[in-house]
């Protein structure tokens, strides 16, 4: 069976999207093939790219689509057969428009009754027949994330499209993709392989174009690229008692920015290194693409002091006269001097000199400037770090400081190092270190101190209820201010700390800043969406059966849910069958008292005349009396579940719907009360049980 | 002559061991050679608008020129003004004044990235041994109503060019599309010197580029950040709005649009006044964030408008 090759040559591809779309390529050109019959479920194609070509190669499709018989079903036998066996008018024209004699036609039995019907074999296509009608088509049916148009062609796509090579084993495909043909020739490297359009590689058969492609300076295959830029990086400092920062996001990048990927090793001026590490991999990382190298010391990787050098990845064979280390290493030392120059600035003031500055910048145009915004933050960070025992003063301190890198020269140029900044100048102005990390801390969600715990969840209740009363609500994939990942950070920081917070009343207090009254409605929308996000969170945990059943216990507080979760987790462990019981039980009592619409806890003990009924009140009394901080969650679950028999003998003896209506109310009230009591730490009605 | 600015740090330039010696490429060489280069591949080498621009783009060259069916080879030089970028001439790597080479290409050949290699090429860069690499960026100007994909063209970490499919221009779709290549010619020019400050660049054999231009970036940094009037700048404005604004003015019949005395060109010139006096204003630090966007949708209002009338204006009823 003859194998297929298909590379669409591309201008250069974004690197962020280029593996997406050789991916989505194959993956509909295999699927095409599959419905033609040329392809076995279960094989895949080979997938390849590089910036300019993305490849899809199929090791062996059949030349010729199998045959093929078909039953084509046409009109009920009572109206295609006369009572005698022949065929009517009407079955006659079904297999005259399928191109047959009446002969042809048959019965055939389906589930809808007895058909007339016809049979057809279909020779099958050649392959290259079907892929030439075909393959573009599932190519201009890709899911693009930018088209753009480059010529008159009318097709579109995320670069422009300038060649393609399909072939079947020795044979072009005579496929075409908006007047562009299919062809044999591919192109090499674009200065490698010589410069000019005109230049290309002949491809003899679909298994030799990968060959054929590394001769023109084309590493196709991008693990084989990975592999050489992880040796390139190794190379220069076996030995040298330093290693090159993990970096897996710019490896990713590297492999596919490059075709022919050869690494250089440059070095800057050592006096650099006074300039804060943060700001030097930052303008290696992100802005050169550079690996930083660090001194390898016993400390985790990522971590150890910054030594004066940098890899580079370039797209060429070899550095073979030094210039492109010395070209590297002018840009790398401009930028480091233009951010020595910036920090240097920025130092000219203090960040609490700025805090001013910062009415001029806006936070959002309805919910005012980042100064209004300094101040509502600073005050809802002391309020929330008092009662938990943080450095409110620091929090605050950090929170009127917090912002104030936005006015700072060295992050308008480099807006990814924001908080970072404000961080590392808090520490340079000698704020305490409580303060700076708090700063530094901000965006990131695992804060050091607690301070910066405080710093975070203030901010972010700030932003969501700021953004929320201006009725800023995401809705589906809409998030365009990351409310859900700011929401999600929050509930994260208060596990973490474990932290008790209320918040309904922090929802209240921060949202009363924007609303003198806050709408209920508001209220309810926050508090909802952050229902959703305490029930990923615990999903994440590993409580996800559990979450509705903790949050509806304790909706206010994350850090309870959590403890709640573990110990219901445990209970859950140890003693299935009485939890399940339980569980089962405390639903049947919701479900009564709900559907009476039941809310008073009246109980009055004179007329509990049945002695299960008086045992269950004194069991519930006391788990309710015991319940403490002495009385830990797990041994109140405990507690709960050991009423198993109670509850069981109560429904086996005791009529709610007593014939009596003071009796009948009596009970009501019994199993309201007792339904709340037994649900303060999870809300056992909530759990589904398995098989119900 | 050949006063360097004392404010700079002057590196020991040191050329890479082994590295070919190669002829002293001036700064005028490379601006001769690129149009030189261009002109070879059919361009019209135009002038220079003598207008402040903050890109090349925004010279009717390019801003009119790619709209509509008609096809247009051109290249310029552009001294491009960006007053927030000013460093009072201290900084070695930014100018608030920079030179591009711009090149619009309508419809582009098929070979476009061929030929721009060999552009490079031309001034003298062997691509066999440095590194090029065409890393996304894709652009867009806001006050112009413009946008198109394409890339930062690398040389050894260092960018030299934008390279851009523009898509639309004052808020129309572009057909044929124009490919737009804009050289940063300080900056190639500091690789090709291997000079470590934009000022210690070679210009001519008796002139450095400090020579020419520091007292430009010295001066007129103080002028844009300091002593720029902001209630004058914020008048100006308002005076070439509102007169750009009356010249787009619909006056009778789709004759009166396609008279081709209609000062449509007059209107481009204040819509480009009021484009720098934005940029003028930043500067001045006087737009907060929240005026920002209402600026620039002013702004933008009037490319708009210029574009739907250069458009009107040339429309062929002939369909030619």
């Amino acid at each position: 069976m003859p194998a297929l090759w298909i590379e669409l040559g591309c201008e250069e591809l974004p690197a962020r999207w280029v593996e997406g779309l050789a991916r989505q390529m194959a993956d509909r050109t295999a699927a095409g093939l599959r419905a033609a019959r040329l392809l076995a479920a279960d094989a895949e194609a080979e997938v390849r790219w590089t910036p300019r070509r993305l490849v899809a190669k199929f090791a062996a499709i059949p030349a010729q689509q199998p045959g093929q018989v078909e039953e084509l079903v046409g009109p009920p036998a009572a109206i295609a057969f006369a009572a005698d066996g022949r065929v009517t008018k009407q079955g006659a024209g079904f297999a005259a428009k399928n191109g047959m004699p009446a002969e042809a036609l048959y019965r055939t039995k389906t589930a809808k009754g007895e058909y007339a019907a016809l049979r057809r074999e279909s020779q099958g296509e050649a392959a290259a027949t079907v892929l030439a009608a075909a393959l573009p088509g599932w190519i201009e049916g890709m899911d693009l994330p930018k088209a753009m148009r480059w010529d008159g062609c009318g097709f579109k796509f995320v670069r422009p499209v300038r060649w393609w090579s399909v072939l079947l084993d020795g044979e072009v495909v005579a496929a075409k993709l908006g007047g562009l043909a299919a062809g044999r020739r591919t192109r090499p490297h674009p200065t490698l392989g010589g410069v000019g359009s005109g230049l290309a590689v002949e491809i003899a058969t679909a298994d030799e174009a990968e060959a054929a492609l590394a001769k023109g300076f084309v590493v196709l295959d991008p693990a084989e690229r990975r592999r050489r830029i992880i040796a390139g990086i190794e190379a220069p400092l076996a030995g040298s008692g330093r290693r090159a920062r993990p970096d897996d996001g710019l490896l990713a990048t590297l492999v596919n920015l490059t075709e022919w990927p050869a690494v250089v090793a440059g070095s800057f001026d050592a006096a650099f290194l006074r300039l804060p590490a943060e700001v030097l991999v930052t303008v290696m990382r992100d802005h050169q693409k550079y690996f930083a190298v660090e001194e390898a010391t016993d400390t985790a990787p990522g971590t150890a002091k910054l030594a004066p050098q940098f890899l580079a990845v370039m797209d060429l064979d070899a550095d073979r006269d030094g210039l492109v280390r010395h070209g590297n290493e002018r840009v790398l030392r401009a930028r480091f001097k233009d951010a020595e120059f910036f920090w240097q600035a920025d130092r000219k003031r203090s960040l609490a000199s700025r805090v001013d500055d910062l009415r001029a910048v806006t936070f959002h145009a309805r919910l005012g400037s980042y100064f209004d915004k300094t101040q509502r933050v600073a005050r809802l960070a002391r309020e929330l770090a008092e009662p938990v025992g943080a450095d409110a003063e620091a929090a605050a301190r950090a929170a009127l400081l917090a912002k104030c890198d936005l006015t700072t020269e060295l992050v308008k140029e480099f807006t990814e190092l924001q908080g970072v900044m404000g961080g590392l100048y808090a520490q340079a102005d000698g704020e305490s270190e409580e303060v700076w990390q708090a700063i530094y801390d901000q965006y990131g969600d695992q804060p050091r101190t607690a301070a910066g715990a405080a710093l975070g969840i203030a901010d972010r209740l700030d932003t969501l209820a700021g953004l929320f009363a201006a009725g800023e609500i995401p809705t589906g994939s809409r998030d365009p201010f990351a409310l859900r990942r700011a929401a999600n950070a929050v509930i994260r920081i208060c596990a973490e700390m474990g932290w008790h917070l209320m918040l309904r009343g922090l929802i209240s207090e921060a949202l009363a800043t924007f609303q003198p009254n806050p709408s209920p409605d508001t209220v309810d929308a926050l508090l909802s969406f952050f229902k959703e996000r305490q029930e990923r969170f615990l999903q994440e945990a590993g409580f996800g059966d559990l979450a509705a059943a903790v949050i509806a216990a304790a909706p206010d507080d994350i850090t309870q849910q959590l403890e709640h979760a573990k110990a219901l987790e445990h209970l859950r462990a140890q003693n299935r069958g009485a939890f399940l019981k339980v569980a089962a039980a405390l639903k049947r009592m919701r479900n009564i008292v709900h559907k009476e619409n039941w809310e008073s806890e009246a109980v009055n003990p004179a007329l509990l005349t049945a002695p299960e009924e008086r045992r269950l009140r004194a069991a519930v009394e006391a788990i309710a009396r015991d319940r403490g901080p002495s009385f830990p969650p797990l041994r109140e679950l405990t507690a709960i579940a050991d009423l198993w028999p109670i509850l069981d003998a109560f429904f086996e003896a005791v009529r709610v719907n007593d014939p009596n209506p003071a009796i009948r109310a009596n009970r009501l009230g019994l199993l309201a009360w007792a339904g709340r009591e037994l649900s303060q730490v999870a809300d056992f009605s909530q759990i589904v049980i398995p098989g119900e | 002559m050949n006063s360097s600015p004392t404010t700079l740090e002057r590196p020991a330039t040191a050329r890479a061991e082994g590295a070919a010696p190669q002829p002293r490429r001036y700064f005028q060489d490379l601006l001769l050679e690129l149009q030189r280069f261009w002109a070879q591949q059919g361009c019209a080498v135009l002038l220079p608008y003598d207008l402040e621009v903050g890109a090349g783009t925004m010279s009717p060259d390019t801003f009119l020129r790619v709209l509509g069916p008609a096809p247009c080879q051109v290249a310029y030089l552009q001294p491009s003004r960006r007053p927030t970028d000013g460093r009072y001439g201290e900084n070695p790597n930014r100018l608030y004044k920079h030179t591009q080479l711009q090149v619009i290409l309508k419809p582009p050949p098929a070979d476009v990235q061929a030929v721009y290699l060999a552009s490079l090429e031309a001034i003298g860069i062997d691509l066999k041994r440095h590194d090029i690499k065409f890393e996304e960026d894709n652009w867009e100007s806001p006050t112009l109503g413009a946008w198109g994909l394409g890339w930062q063209v690398m040389l050894d970490g260092l960018e030299i060019t934008q390279f851009t499919y523009f898509q639309q221009c004052g808020g129309v779709d572009l057909d044929p599309v124009s490919v737009e290549l804009t050289y940063g010619l300080e900056r190639i020019a500091a690789f090709l010197q291997d000079a470590d400050s934009i000022y210690d660049i070679q210009w001519s054999p008796s002139f450095r580029y400090g020579d020419v231009r520091l007292a430009d970036e010295q001066q007129m940094s103080a002028y844009n950040f300091e002593a720029a009037d902001v209630g004058n700048l914020w008048k100006h404005f308002e005076l070439y709005e509102s007169e750009c604004r009356a010249l787009l003015k619909k006056n009778g019949d789709e004759a009166a649009a396609q008279d081709p005395r209609r000062p449509v060109l007059g209107a481009y010139e204040l819509c480009l006044k009021c484009s720098h006096l934005f940029n003028l204003l930043d500067a001045r630090g006087a737009i907060s964030v929240t005026e920002r966007v209402g600026v620039i949708q002013r702004v933008r209002g009037l490319a708009v408008g210029v574009a739907r009338a250069w458009l009107a204006q040339h429309e062929d009823p002939a369909g030619r």
